[in-house]
């Protein structure tokens, strides 16, 4: 399994790479304040798609890939936001995009009805950590949905290294996003916090998998989601604790919010142990909101829908308020319009 | 659990397993049966089967039915490795008395004698309503005690069901576990013999369990017993089911169908304490349905085997229903327990609760692999999943693979998962109590399966106490 996740990424690179992105720290370098690293997708509305509809087209001319990758030498310390970002659309404001988008899915469905109203876009982010490098990063995106989305992301850490992850995904269009984290060094620490939002007909399979093959390695895992309408998410979490990791302390977590009858979240956390001096757990919880707190919130003014906006950005708060205030706050608005908390907006 | 201590640990260990197992449940008696099919299996041997029961018309058809399923249905791509399972030269019906009979003393010597050296008989006198013991194919002895007939409880072989009820059998039979389920299901469909047939009529409460004694007692044999269980409105009744085997070099199947209708208000116990020698490829179905306001319960100890897959089921399929899974697996040297548990929820106002334990040493390895799932428009539904391992050394393996797959607004799905080895603060108090640190880690891993011990009757618990201390002697040192 975990070699095909990399020959996937090698095979893409010199086959189909037609952008990337690095960012360099050397060792011992402490890098002040946020690194930005944006990452622009065309825009199916002022890309491929505008210029004649009508005419069929290859699928492949609607493929896009995009790399991107962070290294940090030894004891380098770096905070790096990478963003994923559609050129030309302005997702934040989705009530006002709504008409555009839908236009835009139709397009795209009539021209290529393999992948329904989608444009094909694979990521890949390579995050290399060595002895005792300390990285702050964030991943944000959330794409318009006729993307559908391929998400490969692949870190290695060395020993003593630790690796702060905060991940946000409110893609609209389908979503597979593989995660593979390797602890290779002695020591090393990962701390992976995941948001996930999704509404309408999105299906998102989030496959995360935390390697541990030395000893002494510690990683804490989860991802939260929010489910509305007839969105499907699929959590694939595995902890894999080979024979070489004694001493092994880790925990995988997912939590999933079922906002409607026909929002289905599927959880398959697995653990593989493979020696005894360990402490390994998981916890999985899936549930709608719960009742009490509904009344609460109603009882003190709000209506129903309002009410359950509240536990939603309350369930999803907790990874959300790992950003930076001012990220934290854009982000929230775009959970709120992702997920179609602020209008009741209408799926296609 | 020192280093040097484990240079120390197999040796003794496997001594201890071996020894033990040898000599209480290890034995063989002579074969003696009276009708055996050739090796291997073919419509012949379906047919003989069928012809030697002198089954009516529908259960030839239904079995030949399940044969062609068990030949064209692939093996599960998933779970322990079942590659060196040879189907070829297994026998697959071995007959060993004429009839069933209900006295100890109408049984062939070596069957009577197999059985007493198990302690069924004296345990029938002491606490059981009713005793099953199946020798190979065929249940030897069933027993129930008179005033629980007078109730109108049936408690007999699946045969004598299939001549004295044909109605009850024919309306149940193969409805919870459809021959195409799985291609163990099929094989057991097509050439089940023995198990117990039990039915409790509206509101009688059988008040002391239920047992059945499964026994094999050739080599390279396939012992396939179907089990069904209704109980009626309003009723209880608690089954168990116990067994082993003796060692042989050559391999043997235990593929079982347990069938169980919890009907409404009823509730039903099941447990099993399954101590298969270490040449037992196990691989069972088992499921449930309960409907309105009934209660189902999977008590689940496996000690024994080489590979056992095993996945009690529980459908939930009438509001108010209420499911168990109670598990606890053991693998040692050379053992795959991959066992678990499934809960469908078919109806609101459901619950379900799976606890799970496992412990691995000597290279064993346990898994547990599991199913919660709820269909969408249901309200007030719960489910909590509970997974507990210990690993006892370094070279053993735990697994966890549980699905969860929710599609409803008004659940709540729970799962927790815990992965360690005996904890040395533990040791180190127990001993600094006087014990020695063998006997803190069997009070440990006793403590540790306590919660499955409290559920079996007395003996059971007792038993399984032993099992356990037996399986564990010289591990620590």
């Amino acid at each position: 399994m975990s070699g095909t996740i990399l020959d996937t990424l090698k095979v893409s690179r010199r086959e189909k790479a037609n952008d990337a992105a690095a960012l360099l720290f050397p060792a011992d370098s402490k890098s002040s304040g946020l690194k930005r690293l944006d990452i622009a997708i065309s825009s199916p509305a002022s890309g491929a798609l505008s210029g004649a509809p009508q005419e069929p087209k290859e699928p492949a001319e609607y493929e896009q890939y995009r790399e991107a990758s962070i290294a940090l030498g030894a004891g380098a310390e770096a905070a790096v936001l990478v963003r994923f970002v559609a050129a030309g659309a302005a997702s934040q404001d989705r009530a006002a995009d709504e008409p555009a988008r839908m236009q835009d899915a139709r397009l795209a469905r009539a021209e290529n009805p393999e992948t329904p109203g989608s444009l094909r876009l694979t990521t890949s982010l390579h995050i290399r950590l060595a002895a005792h490098a300390r990285l702050n990063l964030y991943v944000l995106s959330n794409l318009p949905a006729s993307f559908s989305r391929e998400a490969l992301s692949h870190a290695a850490l060395s020993e003593g290294a630790v690796l702060t992850w905060t991940n946000v995904v409110f893609d609209e269009g389908n979503g597979l996003y593989t995660t593979r984290i390797e602890l290779e060094g002695e020591g090393s620490e990962l701390d992976f916090a995941g948001a996930y939002g999704a509404r309408c007909t999105t299906e998102g399979e989030h496959a995360l998998s935390i390697h541990h093959t030395a000893p002494h390695s510690k990683s804490r895992t989860i991802l939260k989601s929010a489910l509305k309408d007839s969105a499907h998410l699929a959590f694939r979490g595995l902890i894999h604790v080979e024979n070489t990791a004694r001493g092994t302390d880790a925990y995988l977590a997912n939590r999933n919010l079922v906002l409607e009858d026909g929002a289905r979240a599927e959880s398959f956390p697995q653990l593989k142990i493979e020696t005894d001096e360990v402490a390994c757990s998981h916890g999985a919880t899936t549930g709608g909101p719960r009742q009490e707190e509904l009344f609460y919130l109603m009882s003190r003014g709000l209506d129903r829908a309002a009410a359950k906006n509240m536990l939603v950005l309350g369930h999803l708060g907790s990874v959300l308020n790992r950003l930076p205030p001012d990220l934290a706050e854009e982000m929230e608005d775009i959970a709120a319009s992702a997920l179609g908390l602020n209008a009741q907006g209408s799926c296609i | 659990m020192s280093t040097e201590s484990a240079a120390l640990q197999p040796d003794t260990s496997i001594r201890a397993i071996g020894e033990g197992y040898a000599e209480r449940f290890g034995f063989s008696m002579p074969n003696r049966s009276i009708v055996k099919t050739s090796q291997g299996l073919t419509e012949e041997t379906v047919r003989a089967i069928s012809k030697t029961k002198d089954e009516p018309e529908w259960m030839l058809r239904f079995r030949l039915r399940a044969l062609h399923l068990f030949q064209t249905l692939p093996m599960p791509t998933w779970g322990a490795n079942l590659s060196q399972l040879e189907f070829g030269s297994m026998t697959y019906y071995s007959k060993p008395t004429e009839s069933a009979k209900d006295s100890w003393d109408a049984l062939p010597a070596d069957i009577k004698s197999t059985y007493e050296r198990l302690g069924v008989p004296e345990a029938e006198r002491k606490f059981l309503a009713g005793v099953g013991a199946q020798y190979d194919s065929e249940m030897v002895y069933h027993n129930i005690r008179e005033d629980l007939k007078k109730k109108g409880i049936l408690f007999s072989d699946v045969e004598t069901a299939v001549r004295e009820h044909p109605g009850l059998v024919k309306r149940f039979f193969g409805t919870v576990v459809p021959p195409d389920d799985n291609k163990f299901a099929a094989l057991n469909s097509a050439v089940w013999s023995g198990g117990s047939f039990v039915y409790v009529p509206p509101g009688v409460h059988v008040d002391i369990p239920l047992q059945a004694y499964f026994r094999v007692n050739s080599q390279a044999f396939g012992q396939f017993e179907r089990t069904l269980i209704i109980a009626d409105e309003g009723s209880f009744v608690h089954y168990i089911e116990g067994c082993t085997a003796p060692v042989f070099s050559k391999d043997s199947l235990h593929s079982a169908v347990v069938e169980i209708i919890a009907l409404p208000n009823s509730r039903i116990r099941y447990s099993t304490v399954q101590n298969w020698s270490s040449n037992m490829y196990n691989l069972v179905t088992k499921r449930a349905f309960a409907y309105d306001n009934a209660i189902m319960e999977w008590v689940d100890g496996n000690i024994g085997s080489k590979v056992t897959m095993k996945y009690p089921a529980i459908f939930l399929m009438g509001p108010g229903a209420r499911g168990e899974v109670l598990s606890i697996a053991f693998a040692g040297k050379g053992q795959e327990q991959d066992t678990g548990a499934k809960i469908f929820h078919f109806a609101s106002n459901t619950s379900s609760v799976i606890t799970s334990k496992s412990i691995s040493k000597d290279g064993g390895t346990a898994s547990y692999r599991g199913l919660v799932k709820v269909e969408a428009g249901l309200t007030n539904i719960k489910s909590k999943v509970e997974c507990d391992a210990l690993i006892l050394d370094p070279h053993s393996r735990s697994n966890t693979y549980p699905t969860m797959d929710i599609r409803s607004e008004q659940a709540t799905m729970e799962h927790e998962a815990k992965v360690s080895k005996i904890s040395e603060e533990q040791l180190f108090y127990l001993m600094s109590r006087g014990l020695s640190e063998e006997e803190a880690a069997i009070m440990i891993v006793n403590g540790f399966i306590d919660p499955l011990v409290k559920e079996l009757p007395m003996e059971y618990a007792v038993e399984l106490n032993r099992l356990i201390e037996l399986e564990m002697e010289g591990s620590v040192g």
